[in-house]
């Protein structure tokens, strides 16, 4: 039967990569996995499924995870995010004496339900992870490896935004019931000083939670943000969160990369297991986070070890655009070399030429030759240099 | 110095806006007068100004076009663009609401089959799906919204409601309020962050004229 002709449409969400398009998504993803390697993370691979549960221990939920129904009738998601799986690997493989442990990966994730830019179900994402170290010095080397990372990647003009998640819950949790705190990240999240306003009005009795709440906001900038807060001594969690989050920032500054950071002290983000220092990486051009990660300590205790843990994940297709728009054309790379034959007899001279050419490392095009002039080779393959097999052994069959 | 690039929503918000930024010294009053320019550019202070459909300030925005934007509030809750809503300007004030004829009042809450009217449906669904839970037909219309009861389109409208004068002359009444709004100054993301100063410089200021 004739496929029809919705069928040769993709379903919405998911795109092909063509040839230039994939030759700089792959010299990216080479790039950011060889600098997670400068720094000692070892790849490995998760499962592109696994049971819900993983992903998600809210049992009403499973969120925007793109599911399925297994044989025995237990539900399957396709991976929405690469921390679980990777903590659900690291509590099934390893044990205390493994720590620290610095982890790699690179792959795609699933999404149901958001529309994020042309490719809205499937993502590509390269991400690292080091576990087992409380210290800030472990989320400075997670942040600067991400640095590292997107500079490779051919990014220079981008910042990472440094928050805490025990900030907000040291300065307002203790008065607020989960779904009202929910709302105010929400909130939090788009800055929405008017609503935050109206929200203190309805859910802030305490007067002094309030207004900081309304100055919450607009407390960005650089460490002295962070520093100014700290002074006014605001509880022990939350002094303890922004001693946490300068430590950081001071283990960054030693790295020499301190250009590429900033703190926002309203920064929230929608995962809810976030511990400690959290960042999202923004650049001009993109209306959406470019990398972001953080610490997510004994977020692993449901998998059967607990352990502290932090880490980060770069959006590839996000820098990929980055990157595409900074330039003028995308093409995929021409051969080096095409090695034409005019008759049978002289086909092994060919195959014997075209491997000499890719043991030097050029890649060779081995062909029956189909063209009349070299002018019409050069349109169709674009390549740098055009041998006949007559022409190899020395013959005058051209 | 890099442009701080503005964008305004068409129309009396527009009006409004450059009122203000006239009041802080900035040279916009050129968008006030007859012509068909988009682009305005105060070159003292390296701002440029947009004249764009409300509708669309927040993809400006959004997409970092513009960096910041001045709209109303119901188009940022029709729209839920990914940004930053950081100041309410006060000026542009009106309720969104429920319209419909007086003898809809009783049956507002207690009928299955009603049909909305409206140039927000994502308003009208949030209401009434979302704070209600009533599953209701929302027919998406451009303009003129006040013929929907009167055609017989539809039984009740969400719609914005300044003097009510229009609902009046219509036969139509405010039946329920959903929210109230106000023209808000909306900031690009990176924006916000890699133009801090300057920013939030133009934040205060405004803050302090309003």
């Amino acid at each position: 039967m004739a496929i029809t002709e919705t069928d040769r449409k993709l379903p919405y969400g998911v795109a092909d990569i063509t040839e230039g398009d994939c030759a700089l998504k792959s010299d990216i993803e080479a790039k950011v996995s060889s600098a997670f390697n400068s720094f000692g993370y070892n790849e490995i691979q998760t499962p592109t499924f696994e049971y819900l549960g993983v992903f998600y221990d809210d049992p009403s939920g499973g969120g925007d995870a793109i599911k399925f129904v297994d044989r025995g009738g237990r539900i399957i998601a396709l991976r929405p995010d690469y921390t679980p799986a990777i903590s659900r690997f690291t509590a099934s493989h390893k044990s205390e004496a493994d720590f620290p442990l610095r982890l790699r990966y690179s792959g795609n994730i699933f999404r149901g339900g958001e529309s994020f830019g042309a490719r809205q179900k499937e993502f590509t994402q390269a991400g690292a992870e080091l576990l087992g170290d409380p210290s800030p010095e472990a989320d400075a080397e997670i942040i600067c490896a991400t640095i590292e990372a997107l500079r490779q990647a051919g990014l220079e003009d981008f910042q990472l935004e440094l928050g805490h998640a025990g900030l907000l819950r040291g300065l307002v949790g203790g008065l607020l019931d989960g779904e009202t705190f929910r709302e105010l990240t929400e909130l939090l999240d788009k800055k929405s000083v008017p609503e935050i306003d109206d929200f203190c009005r309805r859910a802030v009795s305490d007067a002094g939670a309030a207004a900081l709440l309304r100055e919450l906001p607009l407390l960005y900038g650089g460490t002295e943000i962070a520093e100014k807060m700290l002074a006014r001594r605001l509880g022990a969690e939350s002094e303890a969160a922004l001693e946490n989050l300068l430590a950081v920032c001071y283990a960054v500054k030693d790295f020499g990369l301190e250009r590429f950071i900033g703190v926002d002290l309203g920064l929230v983000r929608s995962f809810g297991y976030y511990t400690g220092v959290m960042f999202k990486g923004l650049t001009h051009s993109m209306a959406f986070p470019i990398c972001g990660g953080g610490r997510y300590d004994n977020f692993s205790r449901r998998f059967g070890l607990a352990f502290p843990a932090t880490g980060t994940a770069i959006w590839t297709d996000r820098v990929m655009a980055a990157v595409a728009r900074s330039k003028k054309t995308l093409s995929a790379p021409a051969a080096d070399v095409l090695i034409w034959y005019e008759s049978d007899a002289d086909r092994p001279a060919a195959y014997a030429a075209a491997r000499a050419e890719r043991e030097k490392g050029l890649r060779a095009i081995c062909e029956k030759r189909r063209f009349a002039s070299e002018t019409d080779v050069c349109r169709y393959l674009s390549a740098h240099r055009i041998l006949s097999a007559a022409k190899i052994e020395g013959g005058d069959a051209r | 110095m890099k442009y701080l690039t503005i964008a305004l929503a068409k129309g009396r918000l527009a009006e409004l806006s450059v009122e203000l930024f006239m009041k802080l010294g900035y040279d916009c009053g050129e968008m006030l007068t007859k012509t068909r320019k988009l682009i305005f550019t105060d070159e003292t202070h390296a701002l440029r100004f947009l004249l764009v459909k409300a509708g669309d300030v927040p993809t400006y925005v959004e997409y970092g076009a513009a960096d910041i934007g001045v709209v109303g509030r119901d188009t940022l809750l029709e729209e839920g663009r990914n940004l930053y809503e950081m100041l309410d300007l006060g000026f542009g004030k009106c309720k969104m609401c429920v319209c419909g004829p007086a003898e809809m009042r009783e049956r507002l809450n207690s009928t299955s089959t009603m049909r909305v009217a409206s140039k927000y449906p994502h308003i009208a669904a949030e209401y009434f799906y979302g704070r209600k839970n009533m599953n209701i037909e929302i027919i998406k219309l451009g303009g003129s919204v006040e013929l929907a009861p009167l055609t017989g389109l539809s039984e009740v409208i969400v719609d914005i409601v300044e003097s009510g004068k229009t609902l009046a002359e219509n036969g139509l009444e405010v039946l329920e309020e959903v929210c109230p709004l106000s023209a808000r100054l909306i900031v690009n993301r990176v924006s916000a962050k890699t133009e801090r100063e300057r920013i939030t410089r133009l934040i205060s200021e405004i803050r302090s004229l309003i």
